[in-house]
């Protein structure tokens, strides 16, 4: 496109604008629908993955929760070989190899030891 | 219109490799969290991309070995040194500086491979060196990544050629003089 045409075609949506505001008025307001359509899925999007990050397995005040080595004990009791505790999602996580030799991974309420959730796999 | 002399560098096995491993990280980075499944493929994917190219460092075509673009520690230097000076020359296969990137590269992909397979072994499984390893490999190569792609930029604007097309095609322009074949 030549500049000549460029500004000829500039000028033209400047007059487009100015006898036809009620079109451009019109367009603008389906623009502003459509953003807000995209943006509040968006945000909706990243509410609900928040939600489901934020959601725990256990629900316990840190003032009820058992020390670790507690859990440790217990296990080993049970002919478990406890390789590592931490928290996770609001609940002890245990990795160990149970009684049986499988791997397990396992989700402990902190305060009664009760498994919220096991996955093993030999 | 002017055709310019183009000469055969990287094979179609280092193609394959490249953009295999670029689209195995990727995966396994986005997955790592919660796509276990997903993330685990992705990560032997990425070991026998690895272990091939291992091979390849050794038997594959010459610009793919290893002693091809390994060079000594004084020649990086002053390579980096030439650099500063933009006196640095254009280098057919990986320049001093590139082929240590790609040994650091293809070494921290084999460790985050190796620490992650692992971790899924009844010896290694929950212990936590291993995970932590892993994840610090990862992070490394994150960085890695990111010079990287410095890098390939910027030796692509300093001899003027398109060094992603290179890698795409195999082909590069054909040496002139002064150039290190
Ligand atoms: C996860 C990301 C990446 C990894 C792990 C990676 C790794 C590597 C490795 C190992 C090599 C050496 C190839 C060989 O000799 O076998 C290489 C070279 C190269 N990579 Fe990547 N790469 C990554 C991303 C990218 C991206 C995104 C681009 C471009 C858009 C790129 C462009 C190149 C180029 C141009 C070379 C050749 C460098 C040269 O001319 O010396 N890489 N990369």
């Amino acid at each position: 496109m030549r500049a000549k045409d460029f500004l000829c075609s500039v000028r033209g949506l400047q007059g487009a604008v100015r006898k036809d505001g009620n079109n451009v008025l019109i367009l603008l307001n389906k623009w502003r629908l459509a953003m807000k359509m995209i943006l509040s899925t968006i945000v909706g999007t990243l509410l609900l993955a928040g939600a489901a990050t934020a959601s725990e397995k256990c629900r316990v005040p840190m003032t009820d929760w058992q020390p670790r080595e507690a859990l440790q004990t217990k296990l080993e009791g049970e002919g478990w070989k406890v390789r590592s505790i931490r928290s996770e999602d609001g609940c002890y996580e245990a990795y160990a190899l149970n009684a049986k030799g499988e791997k397990v991974e396992a989700y402990f309420d902190p305060k009664t030891f009760v498994a919220v959730d096991m996955k093993s796999e030999d | 219109m002017q055709t310019l002399a183009t000469v055969k560098v990287w094979d179609p096995l280092v193609r394959i490799f490249h953009w295999g491993l670029v689209g195995s990280f990727a995966v396994a980075f986005l997955t790592a969290e919660d796509i276990r499944d997903v993330h685990e493929v992705a990560g032997y994917v990425a070991g026998g991309l690895i272990a091939t190219r291992l091979v390849m460092g050794f038997a594959g075509s010459p610009y793919a070995r290893f002693r091809q673009f390994l060079r000594s520690p004084v020649e990086v230097v002053s390579y980096l040194r030439s650099m500063i000076r933009h006196r640095d020359r254009r280098y057919i296969g990986h320049n001093p500086l590139g082929g240590l990137m790609v040994m650091v590269l293809i070494l921290a992909m084999g460790g985050i491979a190796l620490t992650g397979w692992l971790q899924t072994t009844d010896a290694y499984w929950g212990v936590e060196w291993v995970e932590e390893l892993h994840e610090a490999l990862a992070n490394l190569m994150l960085g890695a990544v990111a010079v990287h792609l410095c890098g390939v930029v910027f030796e692509s604007i300093r001899h003027n050629e398109n060094l992603v097309a290179a890698m795409i095609s195999g082909r590069k322009r054909a040496p002139a003089p002064g150039d290190v074949v």
